[in-house]
């Protein structure tokens, strides 16, 4: 028998006894559905953070920090601040990375005073590139894995008020809340829109300088939300009399080139003696809400993902034991006519190769329909750290289903082989005994 | 017997303690005159040094006071000058010229070194704080009452303060600033070489005072005051108002 006639039978025994196939079938679809949907929604939170983070809160895919200066900056601004002429050497290396840089800017941190006249907030004041602001704030990767973040934001962006108003300034929506200022800025008067922003320049003196409330902007984290002040870096400048940068964020065209980035950025500061340290976005320090976030939704899709295997493993190794004790006959005949005893396991290894090619097909479209069906839904809910309600999403990556097909092929021919493979190495006689007993 | 000796007891604690506290009280009170803390209208120059963490600071204020307000101007350097503190009771606001609104500040902040924002002006502890005799001490050989002060309200610039007052002339001579939790975190001493005469009578004032970080003795600033006189001042100055117009 050649090897095409053997996969011909093969798919043909499936058919034989339908109810087992089914129950087979049925366990390694479900196996294949659930982590897929599982995978398809971590996928999308997992986008959705990290578009947040990097573009929406502007932490970029690198920044670069003074040595220290991520942990150490706001108790000594005045010694972990990268002065203006370390910037200028920093400016000048990464603009030597040619064209993998999309765009780069200085952020200038100071936290300090909001003043109406009458009363003062403690706020964070990040004093930013206008040119960095323009490209992330409405960034396409905002509108396309953050919708409810875009939605939220208000126009005009800081960048388009500063043409209007000079010392135009953003605040947070917490902190417009803070303010009572409720009513659209279009009714608020000039004199609840003019405000003073205090902070303590490099010498550690105190001071101050007017701003006008010109648009809010959206964090997407409690913790920021009643204190995130954005104005732009020459104000924060002004505040703090200082021409340096708390830090400089760069924006890659290709994100996987982060790792690499970093290094080429760090052997180029330390050949300089430069004391500055390149961070990736995913740190620790920096993207501390990204990485928590995380670590939990993937230790849920882990816990779940043995779950799903574990439970469809068992039912797919008692259907095949179920299996293989009724067809010992069929073994048995097989060896009489000839087959060896590897004909025989090749058989059944490509009869399980069929039934799990044929659910993984299945179980893709299946996948494919419950996501198109939950994310028409519009079904909101509500994630511990973020300010805003999310749109529970099931968006599976493609690449996802080689690998998920191959485990499932895999664990079903894996514990064929393993179980035909005992079963074959009986005499013939037993073989065609044992099923007669059994029947 | 026993029912009538602890009542008796209980009377006499009860008025003994209250005494003290009324010594306590009236210390703090006769204290206060001699840092700022009179009716009248007083004014005084004050230069403020500093050393914090390597960098050093010299500023120069004049203070105008009168009952719980006060109106500090910066004078020195010339990149301060113009700026304003103003002490309206215990809210407390920064101004300067190019600023359109004023800016409500916390007496608690830094001024400069260790001195904060609620030290430079008038000192109200009697108004700020409740005062208790904790023990008699003697602070380089003259015998001293030291006192518990606990903050009114938290508006105030220290939460606690450890206050050794002079028996005999009635001046603060030495101060432990407290965290809420009883922790000292500055150290302080006070000189009385000026004298302001108001209503007739020769009154001691304040001439140096010295702020020291507990834990980083380079970490300190030292305010000289000088000139002080008594000066009818309008309220008007006081007004934060008048200072954004």
């Amino acid at each position: 028998m050649n090897s095409f006639l053997e996969w011909k039978l093969a798919l043909r025994n499936l058919s034989r006894n339908k109810r087992r196939t089914l129950s087979t079938a049925t366990a390694l679809i479900i196996a294949f559905v659930g982590i897929a949907v599982l995978s398809g929604h971590v996928y999308n939170v997992h986008r959705s953070v990290k578009t947040s983070m990097v573009y929406g809160n502007r932490l970029g895919h690198i920044s670069i920090f003074k040595k220290d200066g991520i942990d150490k900056y706001e108790l000594r601004p005045d010694l972990y601040e990268i002065t203006a002429d370390e910037l200028k050497i920093v400016d000048e290396i990464v603009a030597g990375l040619g064209d993998r840089i999309e765009k780069r800017g200085a952020v200038l941190w100071a936290p300090g005073l909001l003043s109406t006249g009458k009363r003062s907030l403690p706020v964070l004041i990040a004093g930013t590139d206008l040119g960095m602001e323009e490209y992330a704030r409405d960034h396409a990767s905002i509108q396309a894995f953050v919708p409810e973040f875009a939605a939220m934001q208000e126009r005009p962006f800081l960048f388009q008020a500063v043409k209007e108003v000079p010392d135009a300034i953003s605040i947070a929506r917490g902190v417009r809340e803070l303010l009572g200022l409720r009513r659209p800025f279009g009714e608020l008067s000039s004199d609840e829109k003019e405000v003073v922003l205090a902070a303590r320049t490099r010498e550690r003196a105190f001071n101050a300088v007017n701003g006008t409330i010109a648009t809010t902007h959206m964090t997407g984290m409690p913790f920021l939300e009643d204190t995130s002040i954005v104005v732009p870096l020459q104000l924060a400048r002004e505040l703090v009399q200082s021409q340096g940068a708390s830090h400089m964020i760069l924006f890659l065209k290709n994100e996987r080139q982060t790792q690499d980035t970093i290094e080429k950025l760090q052997s180029e500061f330390d050949a300089r003696r430069l004391s500055v340290e390149a961070l990736p976005f995913a740190d620790d320090r920096i993207g501390l809400f990204y990485n928590g976030t995380m670590s939990f939704l993937l230790s849920i899709v882990s816990f779940f993902s043995v779950l799903i295997i574990g439970a469809s493993v068992l039912i797919i190794v008692n259907s095949m034991t179920m299996a293989l004790l009724e067809r010992a006959r069929e073994m048995g005949t097989l060896r009489a006519f000839g087959f060896t005893p590897q004909r025989v396991r090749g058989l059944f290894v490509k009869e399980a190769f069929w039934l799990a090619g044929i659910s993984s097909g299945i179980a893709i479209v299946l996948a494919e329909m419950i996501g198109y069906f939950v994310n028409r839904m519009h079904i909101m809910y509500e994630t511990p750290g973020i300010v805003y309600r999310t749109q529970l999403r099931i968006i599976i990556p493609p690449w996802i289903y080689l690998p998920l097909t191959l485990v499932i092929v895999v664990i079903a021919t894996g514990f064929s082989f393993w179980l035909v493979r005992r079963k074959t190495r009986e005499r013939i006689a037993v073989l065609l005994l044992e099923s007669g007993a059994a029947l | 017997m026993k029912r009538v000796m602890s009542v008796f007891v209980l009377i006499i604690v009860s008025f003994a303690s209250r005494a003290w506290a009324d010594e306590a009280a009236a210390l703090l009170k006769a204290s206060d005159q001699a840092r700022g803390g009179v009716a009248e209208g007083l004014t005084w120059d004050v230069r403020l040094q500093s050393w914090e963490e390597g960098q050093e600071s010299d500023r120069s204020f004049t203070v105008r006071a009168k009952d719980v307000d006060a109106l500090v101007e910066s004078r020195a350097p010339a990149k301060f000058k113009g700026e304003v503190f103003l002490f309206n009771d215990r809210t407390m606001w920064f101004f300067k010229p190019s600023l359109r609104k004023p800016v409500a500040v916390s007496a608690r902040q830094k001024l400069a070194g260790q001195a904060a924002n609620g030290d430079i002006a008038t000192t109200n502890y009697a108004r700020d704080y409740v005062a208790t005799v904790e023990k008699s001490e003697k602070v380089n050989g003259v015998p001293t009452k030291v006192l518990l002060l606990k903050a009114k309200s938290d508006q105030v610039t220290y939460d606690q303060i450890r206050y050794w007052v002079t028996e005999k002339s009635k001046q603060a001579v030495r101060a432990e600033f407290m965290t809420l939790q009883g922790k000292p975190f500055k150290l302080a001493t006070f000189e009385y070489k000026n004298t302001v005469v108001a209503n007739g009578r020769k009154l001691p004032f304040v001439s140096k005072m010295v702020i020291e970080d507990v834990k980083n003795k380079n970490n300190r600033s030292i305010m000289y005051y000088t000139k002080p006189r008594i000066v009818a001042h309008p309220a008007a100055i006081f007004n934060i108002n008048n200072l954004s117009r």
